[in-house]
């Protein structure tokens, strides 16, 4: 299973992204009997991926508006369980491939968004906080995915999808506020996630693409200066290797 | 208040006709392929073997002539849906169940016509889900699949299926049809023929 070849389509860190794959065929094992049930069925994981994204917004949101905290917790414990079978089955019954974790992030964004806009929409999470979390959220997510595409991923991504999930649980059932200066940490945190997306993308992005545009690449003196910068740094890095041999008895 | 009910009574249905529909609705693939169809008007030649459905009797003739009768109580048979495949290196009958298993099922003819009942001398099955047209040569298995309004047909490993007791584990290909609705279907010689109503169509299959 660890020789197939790996994916970009993921929003891992580079870190995460080892631990992923070291982690998921533990994780085929363990859920091997209940994945097996499925692909014995022919049920395809989309359908697992499909089921998954529809109990959020048409059971956990209206659950959670008839105050039946409880079953709304465990539609959302369903629909991680689900989330996290759907890979198992695509490689037990050995059709993973992109569409797949494609299906698989879409899902996971929405059970983010729709969790969110329910605290919102409840009054659990203040409006702005609560909007500009899922939206810098989905950003990131998008930087993660375009980095990971390009091969130039984040190194770590703290995603606090789960950690979200658990502070609106202790707000609903306990009153502490922590979720409201949560979002507020982890939106200022997505945002500086996101301008290093940008700065890192247009450092390596050629430049303005398109007939008629002078200068479809980085303009070659540009490029020179870059070249020459990278020269000094490199110039200088030698330079104190040296002195330290030198210095070194 | 009513819209939170209607919601997740919405829900439910959605999610029933999900669990109902799922294979035609989200078709199993593997390494799909358009290939070139050539029209075709080579009549394929039955092998020395033929079989024959009356109701739930299934009707072997064998190569030596020899009649081999036997029953396949409370399944849905068709003539399309019988055919003889290799499995590990036995020759067997495999019989495609519409019934309401749905499921494929291998048996030795002559133990089946020993005792009377395909149940008693099935070597093994798997569960074919949207299938309704079937075709075997040698060792190579097709399986014709109505998804959505459109026939789709497969490759299957036997052997692999036959392990998985899913034919979902045995694609080996999966092929586009020309037309949304297949007649019939045949395999001779790693060529598959299909035919909608007076039209014939062939194309290699490796």
């Amino acid at each position: 299973m660890s020789d197939q070849p790996r994916g970009r389509l993921h929003y891992f860190g580079a870190d995460e992204e080892e631990y992923f794959h070291r982690v998921a065929d533990r994780r085929t094992l363990l859920v091997r009997p209940l994945a097996m049930w499925f692909v014995r069925r022919n049920v395809r994981s989309d359908v697992l991926t499909v089921a998954s994204f529809l109990l959020m917004p048409l059971f956990f949101f209206p659950l959670f508006g008839l105050k039946f905290y409880g079953l709304a917790w465990t539609v959302l414990i369903i629909n991680i369980l689900l989330d996290g079978l759907d890979g198992p089955v695509a490689r037990l019954g050995r059709y993973a491939s992109d569409k797949g974790a494609l299906s698989d992030i879409l899902n996971d964004i929405t059970s983010m968004v729709v969790v969110a806009l329910t605290a919102i929409h409840f009054g659990f999470a203040h409006e702005t906080l609560g909007f500009a979390y899922v939206v810098t959220y989905t950003y990131m997510i998008v930087f993660i995915i375009a980095r990971n595409v390009m091969e130039m991923p984040y190194k770590v991504v703290f995603k606090s999808k789960y950690w979200m999930f658990g502070f609106l649980l202790i707000k609903v059932h306990f009153g502490y506020d922590i979720l409201n200066p949560f979002l507020l940490i982890l939106t200022v945190y997505q945002m500086v996630m996101i301008g290093k997306g940008v700065v890192v993308l247009r450092r390596h992005l050629p430049g303005i693409l398109g007939a008629g545009t002078r200068g479809a690449w980085p303009a070659i003196d540009k490029v020179a200066l870059r070249e020459k910068r990278r020269e000094r740094k490199l110039a200088r890095q030698s330079k104190r290797e040296r002195r330290r041999e030198e210095q070194q008895p | 208040m009513i819209v939170y009910w209607l919601m997740i009574a919405g829900g439910i249905v959605i999610l029933l006709w999900l669990a109902m529909w799922h294979q035609y609705l989200l078709p199993q693939e593997r390494a799909l392929i358009r290939p070139q169809w050539e029209p075709t008007h080579i009549n394929v030649p039955e092998g020395p073997e033929r079989v024959e459905v009356a109701g739930e009797q299934i009707i072997c003739t064998c190569r030596d002539g020899n009649e081999l009768v036997f029953k396949a109580p409370g399944t849905r048979l068709a003539l399309g849906s019988l055919a003889f495949v290799t499995v590990n290196n036995q020759r067997v009958l495999a019989v495609l169940d519409r019934g309401r298993r749905h499921r494929v099922y291998l048996v030795d003819i002559y133990r089946a016509a020993e005792k009377g009942n395909l149940f008693e001398a099935v070597i093994g099955w798997w569960r074919h889900g949207t299938g309704w047209l079937l075709a075997a040569d040698g060792e190579h298995l097709l399986e014709v699949h109505r998804c959505f309004g459109r026939d789709r047909i497969y490759l299957v490993d036997p052997a692999l299926a036959l392990q998985g007791t899913a034919f979902g584990l045995g694609i080996q290909r999966t092929l586009i049809a020309p037309v949304r609705r297949l007649g019939g279907v045949r395999l001779h010689d790693r060529t598959v023929y299909i035919s909608a109503g007076h039209r014939r169509w062939q194309t290699e299959l490796f």
